[in-house]
């Protein structure tokens, strides 16, 4: 419409010349966010932009610690959105809107100082809450009275003609760069040390590769000298070949000089020495031998002489013996022959004599029984009668079973028998007389038929003796 | 004394956060919620606070607030 006038969002509409309500209120009237009829001739408009503006402050400013600074800051302003400030900020700046950020700005560089003298340089550096509240504190008010709102004073440069913030760095500058030379030498000592660890090696593989070069250099030229010294080695070499060969045909020569030396001195030589040796080596034998048979033929004659004395002496020896042998088989066989008849002459004498005291015996039992009390004594004698065939018996037996040698022929022998049966008869006799006579002959004759007893062994004893005194000649 | 103007809201009673620490004596900032949309106010206390209750406008764009 034409007369129908609407604002941006950004501004706000300012309109005189109509009738007011009157009160408290402003003498215009403040439109914004709508439109509004603007009555041509009678009433004007203007607009009032609402939007940020900034303003560039440098000032010298001092710090609470007295250091000068320059400070380059920019504020960040705008007026404010509510009918108060708008209203304020007309009356003051609706014909100068442009001039706006420069009047501003030399608002803010008075209170710039006011707030950077509040602070320290450690502040204004590291504090922004701190800064902000200055801010606040040092502008609000008198930015209220001008209907502006500061949206924020940002400190963009400090510069220090002092030195202070360049102090103030100093010893953390002075630690890092410590750190960074420590850091820069170490690098570097590692580094050295990489380096020097690679120039030795590198020295270790050049005189590695130098000692495989001399070897093989060395190795080339004695190739090339062996090579260079072929030729006269070969011509050396089939020198020797010929000398060699001329020494073998010398030592031939020489073998040929000394085999004919050999063929026609020494084997002459020698086969005369044989004959020589030889024919003294028979001389000699012969000799031996002669000798030899000498002393053997001598041997022999004295083993023959030797031998027939001792066969001599041996025959008359075994003569003599085998005569010996006879006779003592002959004079063996008659003693024998003797002793036979001896002992069955005995046989009978004691068989005669057993009779007799056999009978004498029973008669005297019958004696005895016929006494009424009986003799003890006659017993006893009795007893010693019936004993005496077989004392008798037993001294015959006694020479028979002796199996004695009586070599002093049957002489003896009948000696020894006939010594026994008188014996015996004697005793017999002694007892038969004191069995008539009554007398005890135990007191008297016992002894002595011990007696006699030691007689008969005398008496064989001896023929024995004389028998073996005979036999001495017989071994 | 409160001399706001017609056709401003009333932001007595309204809760803001305070953006800049009020200390004794100095302000502090606080945001309020305002036709719409936030606008930073200078706000004054008696004591250092982190969340306020506008009790007071004192000014365009300053109030006085208590701890919330």
């Amino acid at each position: 419409m034409f007369f129908w006038h609407v604002p941006a969002p950004n501004e706000a509409m300012l309109i005189s010349g109509s009738k007011h309500a009157g009160g408290t209120g402003p003498e215009f009237r403040i439109v914004t966010g709508h439109g509004c009829f603007v009555l041509p001739v009678k009433q004007k408009w203007r607009v009032l932009s609402l939007s940020l503006r900034e303003s560039e402050i440098v000032e010298d400013v001092i710090t609470k610690q007295g250091i000068r600074l320059r400070v380059r800051a920019v504020a960040v302003f705008k007026v404010g959105d509510d009918p108060v400030s708008i209203a304020n900020a007309a009356r003051r700046f609706l014909a100068e809107q442009t001039q706006i950020e420069e009047l501003v700005g030399r608002i803010f560089a008075g209170h710039l100082r006011s707030i950077i003298g509040a602070l320290t340089v450690e502040e204004i550096i590291r504090d922004r809450d701190r800064v902000a509240q200055e801010i606040k504190d040092g502008c609000h008010t008198e930015m209220e009275k001008l209907g502006l709102v500061v949206d924020g004073l940002a400190i963009q440069e400090v510069e220090d003609s002092t030195g202070y913030i360049n102090n103030l760095a100093a010893p953390h500058s002075a630690a890092v760069a410590s750190q960074a030379r420590i850091a820069a030498a170490q690098a570097d000592q590692e580094a050295t040390q990489r380096e020097q660890q690679a120039a030795a090696l590198k020295a270790q593989y050049t005189r590695d590769a130098a000692i495989s070069q001399a070897g093989f250099s060395a190795e080339v030229d004695q190739a090339k000298a062996e090579a260079a010294q072929a030729g006269p080695l070969a011509q050396a070499q089939a020198s020797q070949k010929v000398i060699e060969q001329q020494t073998a045909l010398a030592q031939r020569q020489a073998d040929l000089a000394a085999q004919r030396l050999e063929a026609e001195v020494r084997r002459p030589a020698d086969a005369e020495a044989y004959k020589q040796r030889t024919l003294a080596e028979a001389a000699r034998d012969t000799v031996k031998l002669s000798t030899e048979a000498e002393v053997f033929r001598k041997v022999q004659i004295a083993t023959a002489d030797r031998d027939s004395t001792k066969l001599s002496v041996e025959a008359e020896a075994i003569r003599r013996r085998q005569l010996a042998d006879a006779d003592a088989d002959a004079t063996k066989a008659s003693a024998l022959g003797t002793a036979e008849a001896a002992k069955s002459l005995a046989d009978g004498e004691s068989y005669k004599i057993r009779q007799l005291a056999q009978a004498d015996s029973d008669s005297i039992t019958v004696r005895a029984a016929s006494l009424a009390s009986g003799n003890q004594e006659l017993i006893a004698a009795k007893q010693l009668v019936d004993a005496l065939p077989q004392i008798v018996g037993a001294a015959a037996s006694a020479v028979a079973s002796s199996n004695l040698t009586v070599l002093n022929g049957g002489e003896g022998l009948n000696q020894l028998l006939s010594g026994i049966v008188a014996q015996g008869l004697t005793v017999y006799q002694a007892l038969r007389q004191s069995l008539v006579t009554g007398d005890s002959p135990l007191s008297g004759h016992a002894m002595p038929g011990a007696g006699n007893e030691d007689v008969g062994n005398g008496s064989s004893g001896e023929p024995a003796n004389d028998g073996y005194g005979g036999a001495g000649p017989r071994r | 004394m409160s001399m706001a103007p017609p056709g401003n809201h009333e932001i007595i009673g309204a809760v803001g956060v305070v953006t800049l620490p009020i200390r004794e004596g100095k302000p502090g900032e606080v945001v309020l919620k305002v036709r719409g949309g936030t606008e930073a106010y200078a706000a004054w206390a008696d004591e250092p606070i982190a969340k306020a209750v506008v009790v007071d406008q004192t000014g365009a764009h300053s109030v006085q607030v208590t701890p919330l």
